[in-house]
């Protein structure tokens, strides 16, 4: 009865038993006003032991899941949270569940995620160019390139076209961890004509599971790590004086997929890495200050990751001034992508 | 693949208002041995609470066995399943091993105990799992190797996955811990998750797979194994450095032991040479409880002499070593060297009597007191009620009692023990002004921690005799290395 879903039906059954309560005080008193003091005396204990368990009822059926509810809400209008709201455990009635799922199916999470890919390939790209008028003409620089014997010319240029192939091609949300780190080291390999041998890139991981399956063939959201890679360089490693190193591990458990990327960078100071953090903590930081104060391709991969998996996983960030950063991803193990690209298979 | 234990995402907790956890995220995984190192004890003992129970939280997720236990809307006070191993024996005294294994534990509700069948399962559970133990020896007569044993397998058998290591080296020799880290790490390789806390970065580097720094209550850096340099944490700890030059050195001997023994155990030898800082490292923990009864006076050695300034103070009392010049620093001062019924003054000025003859002291004598260390203790020498004063102000007030007597010897029994990085940093530069001061000091310890980095000789204690001798450029040598 007090454990029903709903909220609504829990309060009617208070209700009646607070009636319940009233009816039984009311023949009290016409006890008293009678010659029935034992018959009274027991009524009594009994009244308080049903006031009593009455009271602890209201507490854990009611009171509780009210709180739990505001703070559901609480966070939702801080943008904190976006599954919790829609999947409350105690909705007030079915109506009121019914509404929410409305209002979910209407808001669209995919194209949520949609907008946010597009931005991280706004941001790859960095500007509006075609990219496939871009790609067409870097190919044709590498066969001139070539035939003029300038083979570094045309390694670069291959590098560059393979990198905006990489970023223009994939449509699905989710790409396997091969094809993410492939295109870093496409990245880096770029780079590397800018800053030599200044920067350096080890990627670990484990070997393959138990299971026999080839952990590279995991599923993370396309351009989630080459983005936090071009912060870690420069943002990092640009402002370092002498080499820099630049660090991805990748480590699963039964149920998680872990990346962490680290440089041993100029690292941040207190009041900047809690102002990323606590960025890092909101779903939808507005668009205003994420520009004014930066930061946004980390948010954007934030908030990809969210959308996609739930509340539970995410980006967080550690730092401190000379001691680089760290940059660590949390998702879930993803093995094939799902038609609506979201994570299954988990 | 690995099975995921524990998980904190975004864990944050606030007491009174105050984030004492903020934004903790880690996880723990089967077979991983984690360390855990505080700098400060912000958000310490509510993280370890957190662990083992499912109290309400400000914010974030805590997953136990890959299953939602804990949430910022709903925390049901459940209890998971992690044992802690720590100073405080969980094991019951006057039951066997096997009852305290089997019969204590959570879930147990037979009737009618069977001993022999007890043992025989206990037997066959530690010849699975690899471990020697006398399981007929009564509970109290274990040692401390063989009681954390026997509550590991405990917490194996009672089906606890994970397994809290609460500051072993305060209650373990550097022998012992490394001999229970093997156990540790076999017991790892068997499935079980261990979180290790511990003062000292060295002995995470050494006995974990993964160190979390943590400060303020927030994670600051998470070391894999291959992170685990002194260049990498150098960052984030305030590196004491000994300004050893201060001190005069005189090459006189102040203190000397010659052949002294208590109770038919053996004859230990050493010398302390005058304005300098001596440390035993006592690796099995043997001599440690005899050397300092010796040294306060309360036992009087059955062998041997004691030397003070060439005069010899072994049939002395402990009414005579304040008198000789020796004060020992008992271990954890703030509880065992303070009065928090006296002010500040009163404590400050307690032993001055024995010095001066007098137990008055004179007004003029007070003030001029109060003026020269006013100067060092600050606001808080005017203070009536010492319990309200901060951690560090009171071991600034213990070490400045001493400062204030000057004497010839002092005795400082595991110094750094129990400190966090912040507090172990204040104690060494405490003592730094003790040599400054031209204070000779002997330090006592079980664990080399922070302690070399203000002595000028090591002595290594094993099996209650001194087997080893190193000077500073020795032993600056193994330790650089």
């Amino acid at each position: 009865m007090l454990r029903g879903k709903y909220l609504a039906g829990r309060m009617k059954w208070f209700a009646v038993f607070l009636l319940l309560l009233a009816v039984i005080q009311f023949l009290l008193l016409g006890m008293e006003l009678t010659r029935w003091k034992l018959m009274s005396g027991i009524l009594m204990v009994f009244l308080l032991m049903y006031f009593l368990i009455l009271m602890y009822l209201g507490y854990r059926w009611l009171y509780l899941p009210i709180k739990a509810n505001s703070r559901i809400k609480t966070r939702f209008l801080k943008s904190q949270v976006f599954d919790d709201f829609f999947h409350m455990q105690c909705p007030f009635s079915k109506e009121d569940e019914a509404v929410l799922a409305m209002l979910e199916e209407m808001l669209d999470r995919n194209n949520m995620v949609a907008i946010a890919q597009k931005e991280s390939e706004y941001l790859a790209l960095q500007n509006q160019i075609n990219p496939h008028f871009l790609y067409n003409t870097l190919e044709s620089i590498r066969a001139e390139a070539l035939i003029a014997g300038e083979e570094q010319i045309a390694e670069m240029t291959e590098a560059l076209a393979t990198f905006f192939r990489y970023t223009i091609s994939k449509v699905g949300h989710l790409v396997t961890l091969d094809d993410e780190l492939s295109n870093i080291e496409n990245y880096y390999f770029i780079q590397r004509y800018r800053f030599g041998d200044r920067i350096s890139l080890q990627i670990s991981y484990d070997s393959g599971t138990e299971d026999g399956e080839d952990i590279l063939m995991y599923r993370i959201p396309k351009l989630s790590i080459q983005p936090i890679v071009e912060n870690a360089i420069y943002h990092g490693l640009e402002k370092k004086m002498g080499g820099g190193l630049l660090k991805i591990r990748i480590q699963t458990t039964d149920s998680h997929l872990v990346i962490m990327v680290s440089d041993n960078g100029i690292g941040m100071d207190e009041a900047r890495l809690e102002e990323v953090n606590r960025k890092l903590a909101c779903l939808y930081p507005s668009q205003d200050e994420s520009r004014r104060k930066g930061g946004i391709a980390l948010q954007n991969v934030n908030s990809r990751i969210r959308l996609l998996f739930g509340d539970g996983y995410g980006i967080k960030v550690y730092s401190r001034p000379g001691a680089g950063t760290d940059v660590e991803m949390i998702m879930p193990l993803v093995r094939e992508e799902r038609a609506d690209g979201a994570g299954g298979n988990v | 693949m690995k099975e995921e234990i524990l998980r904190f995402h975004s864990v944050t907790l606030k007491v009174k208002n105050e984030k004492v956890l903020n934004d903790v995220s880690f996880c723990v995984t089967s077979g991983e041995v984690i360390g855990l190192l505080f700098r400060n004890d912000r958000g310490e003992k509510e993280l370890k609470s957190l662990i083992r129970f499912n109290s309400q939280i400000s914010n974030g997720r805590i997953y136990f066995e890959n299953n939602l236990v804990n949430n910022y809307y709903k925390s049901d006070l459940s209890a998971n399943r992690v044992a802690v191993i720590q100073e405080e024996v969980s094991l019951i005294p006057g039951l066997s091993i096997a009852d305290n294994v089997f019969v204590m534990r959570r879930g147990f509700r037979k009737f009618h105990i069977k001993e022999s069948v007890l043992e025989n399962q206990l037997e066959r559970a530690l010849e699975e799992i690899g471990i020697q133990l006398d399981i007929h020896k009564p509970v109290e007569r274990l040692t401390v190797l063989e009681r954390c044993i026997t509550e590991l397998i405990k917490a194996w058998l009672g089906g606890n996955r994970l397994v809290i290591l609460d500051y072993l080296s305060n209650f373990m020799s550097p022998r012992l811990l490394w001999k229970f880290n093997q156990i540790v790490r076999h017991m790892a390789d068997k499935g079980m998750a261990f979180l290790y806390v511990c003062h000292h970065h060295e002995e995470g580097f050494r006995y974990t797979d993964r160190l979390i720094l943590f400060s303020d209550g927030m994670i600051k850096k998470k070391f894999d194994k291959d992170d685990m340099t002194e260049e990498n944490i150098r960052p984030f700890i305030q590196y004491f450095k000994a300004n050893k030059g201060m001190a005069k050195r005189e090459e006189d001997i102040l203190f000397e032991a010659k052949g002294i023994s208590c109770e038919g155990r053996e004859e230990i030898s050493f010398r302390i040479q005058a304005g300098k800082t001596t440390t035993i490292l006592d690796m099995d923990n043997q001599l440690m409880g005899d050397l300092i009864g010796i040294l306060s006076g309360e036992i009087i050695p059955d062998r041997g002499r004691l030397i003070l300034e060439g005069n010899d103070i072994t049939e002395s009392t402990v009414s005579d070593r304040l008198r000789e010049g020796i004060i020992l620093m008992p271990e954890d001062p703030i509880r065992n060297f303070l009065f928090p019924c006296h002010s500040y003054m009163e404590n400050l000025t307690f032993l001055l009597d024995r010095k001066l003859g007098t137990s008055i002291l004179p007004r003029k004598y007070m003030r001029s007191i109060r003026d020269e260390y006013g100067r060092l203790a600050g606001d808080s020498i005017d203070a009536k009620d010492i319990t309200r004063l901060s951690e560090e102000q009171l071991y600034m007030l213990a070490y400045l009692r001493v400062r204030l007597y000057h004497p010839k010897l002092l005795v400082l029994v595991q110094p750094v023990m129990n400190e966090t990085m912040y507090g172990r940093q204040n104690i060494l530069r405490l003592i730094e002004m003790m040599q400054g001061e031209h204070i000779t000091i002997l330090i006592l310890t079980t664990a080399v921690s922070d302690n070399l980095k203000v002595s000028d000789q090591l002595l290594i204690a094993r099996k209650g005799k001194i087997v080893a001798e190193y000077s500073e450029r020795e032993f600056s040598s193994f330790t650089d290395g």
